[in-house]
């Protein structure tokens, strides 16, 4: 093969992975139809459209380990307020944790690299509960759902001042009814999602504060001379307080919509 | 636990918070400063250390490489950090590879002499015989390498030869690296590569300057032939000088990756990981050069 032909593979597949990391942006995964270059990360993107034919051994891994990491749940969630007082929680715990988990050397050696990935995935149970009670706080804070109640006299002024048309009253009656039970049952779907919010942050912080509580148990037990199964029992602890996130919606119960209850109702 | 008690739980975050931050990188701190308190000055550098992301300016990167390397040593392994690093080390070794390859055109182009490339294989088939010759063109003025694309090549050649020689060496840093026992990943290994260069580059147009005043030198001064062509030699081996820093900044890099090892392998591997960097830039010290020659070959026809 020729230089000719090896450039020119080499340019292709190059090209490839240029458009292949283009497609991959988040604005481009959010907005599939738009051709739009612009934005944030506007420089990146064509940063790297531009120097990917020539670098592309470089940024193949950026774009395997795009592929691999991003699950569709992290696609969708942005990353909102990653320095928030949540996540500066959640580091803290997380750096105590570690420097526990660093204490075990010369004490526990074992138990430090077999209790390693259950320490990984307690840290990652914590960071998705946070995840959810931020993307419950965007929902219930933002205009997305609407908390506020609208009532049916003030909706029928502005459609009829709009349209210029008149109803009958004995319709509007039933209308009114109807308006007012289903705006009813939607004001408690929120009140609902606002307490499942405050159950998960309660849940989030009192696992917080029992690992921080365990992390220090660590800390006692080595300095007090204690064996090294005092430790496995403590991290077990700490391992298992991912359980208690994992089913803080149970203890709520969830409302039947209006339409479904009437019809059972009827049943 | 009651709304009250979380509260307060909230705000003992955010006291002990601070306080940690500070203490975490205690170890790498003399112990006098830490002391000290008239060394706040010092505190709040380390605490931003932590909390200060970098910033979104073109020069933030190049302070950061500067000022505090062992904080970009840290940036770099948290992988929500990586993408944007590698877009933005990737930006500064471009530049700088791309103003030491202007900056080598003008003192050529000064000089009035322009390196005649030989094809590698006819060198080695011939007992005699070197790969580049300076030549004189009696003809050529100032501004004739710019004209005829000359100095075009020779940047395209080093600004992409130099990166792309590290894209041909990244399967053998990350075999290495598995050997020497560091648990990374493709990507680790590509940014910490990558940083290196970015190293390498603002190290060379550090030393740039110096190079010119020798550019200089060979331009005023009637020296021999010999002497000239050793300057401009030299100016053309610079950037694997300058890559020596690099190399060492590719060795802090990942020594920070054995704390991924138990205590006692990392007792015994350390000396195993400093070998096997020292292996891979002698890889890359060999294959830089080829790649550079043959694409500076290429461009010229």
């Amino acid at each position: 093969m020729g230089y000719g032909v090896t450039l020119f593979f080499y340019l292709l597949v190059g090209s490839s992975i240029g458009i292949a990391l283009w497609m991959s942006r988040p604005e481009v995964m959010s907005h599939p139809g738009e051709l739009s270059l612009r934005g944030g990360h506007g420089f990146q993107i064509w940063f790297s459209v531009v120097t990917a034919p020539l670098f592309w051994p470089l940024y193949l891994p950026l774009l395997l380990v795009n592929r691999s990491l991003e699950t569709p749940e992290r696609r969708v969630a942005p990353r909102r307020n990653s320095r928030d007082a949540m996540s500066q929680f959640i580091n803290q715990v997380e750096r105590e944790l570690d420097r526990a988990m660093q204490s075990l050397h010369g004490w526990a050696e074992d138990l430090f690299l077999s209790e390693q990935p259950r320490i990984m995935e307690l840290k990652t149970t914590l960071r998705n509960q946070a995840d959810r009670i931020r993307e419950l706080n965007d929902l219930l804070t933002t205009n997305s759902i609407g908390v506020t109640s609208i009532s049916f006299t003030d909706l029928k002024t502005s459609t009829a001042s709009n349209t210029a048309e008149t109803t009958s009253d004995s319709g509007s009656d039933s209308q009114q009814h109807r308006w007012a039970s289903r705006e009813k049952t939607r004001l408690d779907n929120i009140s609902q999602l606002k307490q499942v919010r405050d159950q998960l942050d309660e849940d989030l912080m009192t696992t917080l504060a029992w690992v921080r509580e365990l992390v220090t148990m660590i800390h006692l037990a080595k300095y007090t001379g204690a064996p090294a199964s005092r430790a496995a029992e403590i991290l077990r602890q700490i391992a298992s307080a991912t359980e208690g996130l994992s089913a803080p919606l149970s203890r709520l119960k969830i409302p039947q919509s209006t339409e479904t209850a009437e019809k059972s109702v009827l049943v | 636990m009651n709304l009250n008690a979380l509260q307060s739980l909230r705000k003992t975050f955010d006291e002990v918070d601070e306080a940690e931050e500070v203490t975490d990188f205690l170890p790498d701190l003399p112990q006098d400063s830490v002391n000290n308190s008239s060394t706040s000055s010092y505190q709040k550098g380390v605490e931003g250390d932590v909390e200060e992301p970098i910033g979104r300016g073109p020069l933030a990167l190049l302070e950061l490489i500067l000022t505090n390397p062992r904080r970009l040593d840290r940036l770099i392994r948290k992988p929500a950090e990586q993408p944007e690093l590698l877009f933005r080390l990737l930006a500064v070794c471009l530049v700088g590879f791309t103003f030491f390859g202007v900056a080598m055109s003008l003192v050529l182009s000064t000089t009035l002499v322009w390196p005649q490339l030989s094809a590698i294989d006819q060198v080695l088939s011939s007992t005699h015989g070197s790969l580049i010759q300076f030549q004189g063109d009696p003809a050529a003025n100032l501004s004739t390498p710019w004209l005829n694309g000359n100095a075009l090549c020779l940047i395209a050649a080093y600004a992409i030869g130099l990166i792309g020689a590290t894209g041909i060496c990244l399967p053998s840093l990350y075999f290495y690296g598995l050997l020497a026992g560091v648990r990374m990943t493709m990507m680790d290994v590509v940014i910490h590569a990558i940083k290196s260069k970015a190293v390498a580059a603002v190290t060379l147009v550090g030393i740039l300057p110096l190079y010119a005043a020798l550019g200089l030198a060979i331009t005023i001064f009637p020296l021999s032939g010999m002497i000239r062509d050793a300057v401009l030699l030299l100016g053309l081996i610079l950037p694997f000088v300058a890559g020596l820093s690099g190399t060492y900044s590719l060795y802090r890099g990942l020594s920070t990756l054995t704390d991924t090892m138990t205590r006692d392998r990392r007792e015994y591997r350390k000396c195993f990981l400093q070998r096997l960097v020292l292996s891979w830039s002698a890889v890359y010290s060999a294959v830089s050069p080829v790649l550079i020659f043959t694409l500076w070959q290429r461009f010229q026809g």
